[in-house]
């Protein structure tokens, strides 16, 4: 679970306080902390683990250099690294254009009825990175990195009705498209 | 599948990526860039500091120095007033007016280059600040180019115009290793 808890948030900003200061005990801390929910949020997000490194290291050095971007009065640290991870994801996404859809991966086809679990994680996996972006950024915060929905809706920067209705909708198509594939399986 | 259970499936890829994380060497590449942006923050404070010092040790010397009186500055005798002459009548005026002169080429001016400014730049010599500590000649020290008012002029019993006391004038200030400003010089 990756949600961002009150704790997290007090000890958060003590760590980012003390970095800025020049402790590097507590920035390697923070780092440890919240390097992997985001990159895992940009691997969901765009596919690559090269992009998904990119923007690890991209939120962390903005961090590093840019402290003061962060107003502790707007939200938690955790939702702010998401939400300038998010805006790097969509950065690569529109440089490299790496959106693969199922239909444009016939590779990833099985003549077997049934998928293993391997192929669904593989199935599910080209299925989110097949959602529109919108839909995916939820699905990813709510879903896959159980954000709950004011938090997600804080690091998007929208509504929490928002956040719902994207998801009921992102989730809609993401059934749609693993129906459609096991159908395509089968037959 | 054709019957999906969207949460399963959803949770299954969460298990698989729970341990995806960015490889080890971005720790260490972060943390290079950690202490580079620290030591450069380090860097400029001591920079700042050299320059609050300069400028407090400057302003401390000013206000030792004991107060001597104004040195009057001669004024030129005044212009005399002279008066318009009365305006002629049309006729008279038209009579009067100069033919149109001819234009004439003006050589272009040519901007003294930097350096030959530098050449024409005067000054006084350098003058002791009262109650610095002593400069021997082993020290080593640096000369740093501050604008001062011109009443600070008065203060190492210079004469300066009161009526342009607060224009700025250029000044070398001889600084120690110590960051204590020794003498002064006003250039212009």
């Amino acid at each position: 679970m990756d949600a961002i808890t009150a704790d997290d948030h007090r000890t958060d900003n003590t760590l980012l306080r003390l970095a800025v200061a020049g402790d590097e005990a507590a920035f390697v801390e923070l780092y440890r902390r919240r390097h992997g929910p985001l990159y895992r949020f940009a691997l969901h997000m765009s596919g690559s683990a090269a992009v998904a490194e990119e923007v690890t290291q991209e939120v962390f050095m903005a961090l590093i250099r840019k402290p003061g971007a962060f107003d502790p009065q707007r939200g938690p640290l955790a939702g702010f690294l998401y939400g300038v991870a998010r805006n790097h994801v969509l950065r690569c996404l529109e440089r490299e254009r790496r959106f693969v859809g199922l239909e444009d991966n016939p590779a990833e086809a099985t003549v077997m009825g049934d998928l293993t679990r391997s192929e669904t994680i593989g199935a599910v996996r080209q299925a989110v990175l097949s959602l529109p972006a919108d839909y995916r950024e939820v699905v990813v915060l709510c879903d896959l990195q159980e954000l709950p929905y004011a938090e997600a809706a804080g690091v998007l920067g929208v509504p929490v009705g928002t956040v719902r209705s994207r998801l009921s909708r992102g989730r809609a198509l993401l059934e749609d498209k693993l129906r459609a594939r096991s159908e395509r399986c089968l037959t | 599948m054709s019957d999906i259970n969207l949460d399963e499936t959803l949770r299954a890829l969460r298990e698989s990526a729970a341990t995806e994380t960015p490889s080890a060497s971005l720790e260490s590449e972060l943390l290079g860039e950690f202490r580079r942006h620290h030591r450069q923050k380090g860097r400029r404070r001591v920079w700042i500091g050299i320059g609050i010092g300069v400028a407090a040790s400057l302003l401390i010397a000013i206000a030792l120095q004991p107060e001597r009186p104004p040195v009057a500055i001669k004024t030129p005798p005044p212009v005399p007033v002279i008066t318009a002459p009365p305006p002629l009548p049309p006729a008279v005026a038209a009579a009067t007016t100069p033919a149109p002169r001819r234009r004439v080429m003006r050589k272009p001016q040519v901007r003294p280059q930097p350096a030959q400014q530098a050449r024409r730049e005067v000054g006084t010599d350098f003058i002791p600040i009262p109650y610095a500590p002593d400069f021997r000649a082993e020290d080593s020290a640096a000369i740093v180019r501050v604008k001062l008012p011109r009443y600070s002029l008065q203060t190492v019993g210079l004469p300066f115009n009161p009526e342009r006391a607060n224009e700025r004038i250029d000044a070398d200030v001889l600084m120690g290793q110590d960051g204590i400003a020794r003498a002064i010089r006003f250039v212009h």
